[in-house]
């Protein structure tokens, strides 16, 4: 094949030049045999794409922000703002930054729960899924971290709450604390060390398990879902079919970004003051809305034990149970859909609805 | 002496320290054991000094009028032993001023305190009509109180700040009792009125002047027509400065013009506008200046700049908040606003150097800032809709490749079905 194609292109292209060196052709040969399952729900594989093409605007915009922002007490707030109000198109920079990230967060667990009501973890793709989970809880993370960035009111104090989540754990919560803020309070400190996190650590831990999540994927190739009735429509091309109806969404998500940062610009709001009070209702972020609520609705203590620890003590053991749920449902692929998993995934997705309206509805 | 005594007023203050245990001191030999237990004329003579700063600090009624109160009853009260009784009207000074006049004696209780309370009495109006004689002026006692004497920073004593224009008032309010020296007795009802006492009596402004600011307490005295500009000025500086160099300082000193209070009253301070100022009829220039003169052109030019200063300032908060209703991050324009509106407080302070060209160059600042204001407000107000504009061009963009996509892929779909019909 390689031979074929060596032979179709003209001598001294461009063409002919890379595919002596490299053996372009094998890619290409590779390309036009993989095969994507076309059935009712193939249009959840495109989420997988969607999430892939958001982080790679974050990494775009956020490597621009870093063109101007310079992290600290004193600059951090008039960086973002000098962005957003001197820099050439730095608003829609820094929106489509802030508007990316939460979309980014959305298409990802919309991936997730297509691929668990599809039953796509079960053998041999748990470690895909794993993978897939992990760099969910990752894209968090980059949340948490890049939302005290602007060293705004909101962000400082939204903040102080969520890292006060990880000094209730017993034992190991004190070190925690002082591991996420860098001293005993959110301070400059915390601002670099969060700033560490966002822009080297979390980027450094992702991109491994990005890779291994795609090369799972293309050397396991996409699930087909486990249906009592399997479609009896052909597999679509990979390349070129599917990649162009991968690129026409990434189109539209990219003018729903553009939308978003124009008509509803990411607001900067007031300088973070530590000697102020908290401003009324403060709220994390939609995403852990759900576990503020949990944390919010448990009394303060049960039988004797604080309640907000039993609360991350929960979530905890929920994340791992959720994480590890290929390993509960391992047997029978064949058989179509399982109904005591399937519930499982509603009363997951319904909980997880029903915690983020409440908490976002909590005063 | 004055060593024993103040050993003797320590030792008192060692044995009975308390603040209203007048009893326990007659104990000790004091006289407020006789004078509680007798008829209501002498109980009321010692009823406060529990309260009185003197007694708190350990001095005995025998400090101040004398006798001997190591023994009971009438021998207490012993001309022999210095005892003075009730002190005459106008040796009440001599008799305060022998401790707050002695520096050695008062240090010991107030290291930072004055001690010329009786030299500046003795020049002040109530101080020179007493030494004539006159029984009804104010001595130490009117205005401090009698055994009830309480120190000036506690908010009950009658010289505590906030109180003492009701304490002036007591005498130069009582139009009978001030009818012999032919002086206004509305004072306080303007003062009241007044910026000063709107700030003090009304909003409690601690730092707001009281009677005795510009009159003076202990050398109280009336300003006289040309020292109201340095009375004014003692916290009105830089107006103080600008009106020495205008041409007014001359011309009221000419005329015997009341410098500040011939525009701005005196008791009656009131909240200065713009309409003081200018050709209007309620400007005060006009009393003076009529059409034509130097004066009232400049009046006019002046009010003229001040409004049209006042005007952009408006103008610029105005588009400034047009735009942050667009939600358009004008934030640097908070400061532009604080600058227009302090540089118009400079500009009003300048109009006290009675030039129009003055004016104008203090208030240029003010004007620049208003420009930028309203560029800055302008330039986002256009940036808002270039965003808009950009979103309609980006999406034409973006929406006609996603069509070209969506042409193409069906005809990659349509290509690749046809063999298999075939």
């Amino acid at each position: 094949m390689a031979e074929r194609t060596t032979s179709t292109a003209s001598p001294g292209s461009p063409g002919r030049w890379l595919e002596e060196r490299y053996g372009l052709s094998k890619v290409r040969d590779w390309a036009s045999h993989k095969t994507v399952p076309v059935h009712r729900g193939s249009v959840w594989y495109y989420f997988g794409g969607v999430s892939l093409f958001l982080f790679i605007v974050q990494v775009v915009t956020g490597v621009l922000l870093l063109l101007y922002y310079r992290v600290g007490v004193e600059s951090s707030y008039e960086s973002v703002r000098f962005i957003i109000t001197k820099v050439p198109f730095g608003w829609l920079i820094r929106s489509i930054h802030s508007w990316g990230a939460n979309l980014m967060i959305l298409a990802a667990m919309i991936h997730m729960f297509s691929v668990f009501f599809e039953r796509a973890y079960v053998k041999p793709r748990e470690l895909t899924w794993v993978s897939g989970f992990l760099l969910l809880l990752l894209v968090m993370g980059f949340g948490f971290s890049g939302y005290l960035l602007p060293w705004n009111k909101l962000s400082y104090f939204a903040t102080k709450v969520g890292t006060d989540i990880a000094g209730v754990l017993p034992w190991a919560g004190g070190f925690l604390l002082r591991f996420l803020r860098g001293s005993e309070d959110v301070t400059g400190a915390t601002l670099s060390r969060f700033f560490g996190f966002h822009a080297a650590i979390l980027p450094a831990i992702f991109t491994v398990f990005l890779t291994v999540h795609l090369l799972f994927v293309q050397v396991q190739g996409m699930s087909q879902p486990h249906l009592k009735k399997p479609s009896t429509k052909p597999p679509m091309p990979f390349f070129p079919n599917f990649v162009l109806r991968d690129l026409l969404l990434w189109l539209i998500v990219l003018n729903l970004l553009a939308l978003l940062a124009v008509f509803f610009p990411w607001e900067l709001g007031d300088k973070a003051d530590p000697f102020a009070s908290a401003p009324a209702g403060i709220k994390p972020e939609w995403y852990f809305l759900g576990a503020f609520a949990v944390l919010r609705l448990l009394p303060a203590h049960i039988l004797g034990v604080p309640g907000d620890l039993l609360g991350v003590i929960g979530i905890g053991l929920g994340l791992v149970f959720w994480a590890l749920f290929p390993w509960w449902d391992r047997h029978a692929p064949e058989g179509g859909r399982k109904a005591w998993a399937v519930a499982i995934g509603v009363i997951v997705l319904l909980s997880f609805s029903l915690l983020t309206y409440l908490g976002g509805r909590a005063s | 002496m004055k060593t024993t005594l103040l050993i003797l007023s320590l030792a008192m203050i060692a044995a009975v320290p308390a603040a209203g245990q007048v009893g326990r001191k007659s104990d000790s030999g004091s006289c407020a054991a006789c004078h509680v237990g007798l008829d209501a004329k002498n109980r009321a003579i010692v009823k406060g000094c529990e309260k009185d700063v003197h007694f708190e600090r350990g001095l005995l009624c025998s400090d101040c009028h004398g006798g001997d109160p190591t023994v009971k009853d009438e021998d207490a009260m012993d001309p022999a032993k210095g005892f003075v009784g009730a002190p005459e009207w106008k040796k009440i000074p001599e008799l305060c001023g022998k401790c707050h006049s002695d520096p050695n004696y008062m240090r010991h209780f107030n290291p930072l305190g004055n001690v010329d309370q009786l030299e500046k009495y003795r020049t002040s109006r109530h101080g020179i009509l007493l030494a004539k004689g006159d029984r009804k002026v104010a001595v130490c006692t009117s205005c401090h109180g009698v055994h009830g004497t309480l120190a000036v920073d506690n908010p009950n004593s009658p010289v505590y700040r906030p109180n003492v224009p009701q304490t002036c008032n007591r005498c130069h309010g009582d139009a009978a009792y001030m009818a012999p020296y032919h002086i206004p007795t509305d004072q306080y009802g303007k003062y009241a009125r007044s910026v000063h006492g709107v700030a003090l009596l009304g909003k409690h402004t601690k730092g707001a002047p009281a009677c005795n600011d510009c009159h003076g307490n202990h050398g109280a005295v009336p300003p006289g027509v040309n020292d109201i500009e340095a009375v004014c000025a003692t916290c009105h500086s830089i107006n103080g400065e600008l009106y020495d160099q205008s041409p007014h300082r001359d011309a009221f000193k000419a005329a015997g013009f009341k410098q500040c209070a011939q525009c701005h009253d005196h008791h009656l301070v009131l909240h200065p506008t713009d309409a003081m100022l200018g050709v209007g009829e309620a400007a005060t220039c006009v009393e003076c200046h009529s059409p034509g003169d130097a004066g009232y052109v400049a009046a006019a030019r002046m009010r003229q700049f001040l409004d049209s200063l006042e005007i952009r300032q408006a103008q610029a908060k105005s588009l400034l908040d047009s735009a942050r209703a667009l939600d358009m991050d004008v934030a640097d324009g908070d400061a532009l606003l604080e600058a227009i509106r302090q540089n118009l407080i400079e500009a009003r302070t300048a109009i006290h150097a009675f030039s129009d060209k003055h004016v104008a160059e203090v208030g240029s600042t003010g004007l620049e800032a208003a420009r930028k204001a309203d560029s800055l407000a302008r330039a986002a107000i256009f940036e808002h809709e270039f965003r808009r504009l950009g979103f309609g061009v980006a999406t034409l963009i973006i929406m006609g490749t996603a069509l070209l996509l969506y042409l193409k892929i069906r005809q990659i779909e349509r290509r690749k079905r046809k063999p298999a019909a075939r």
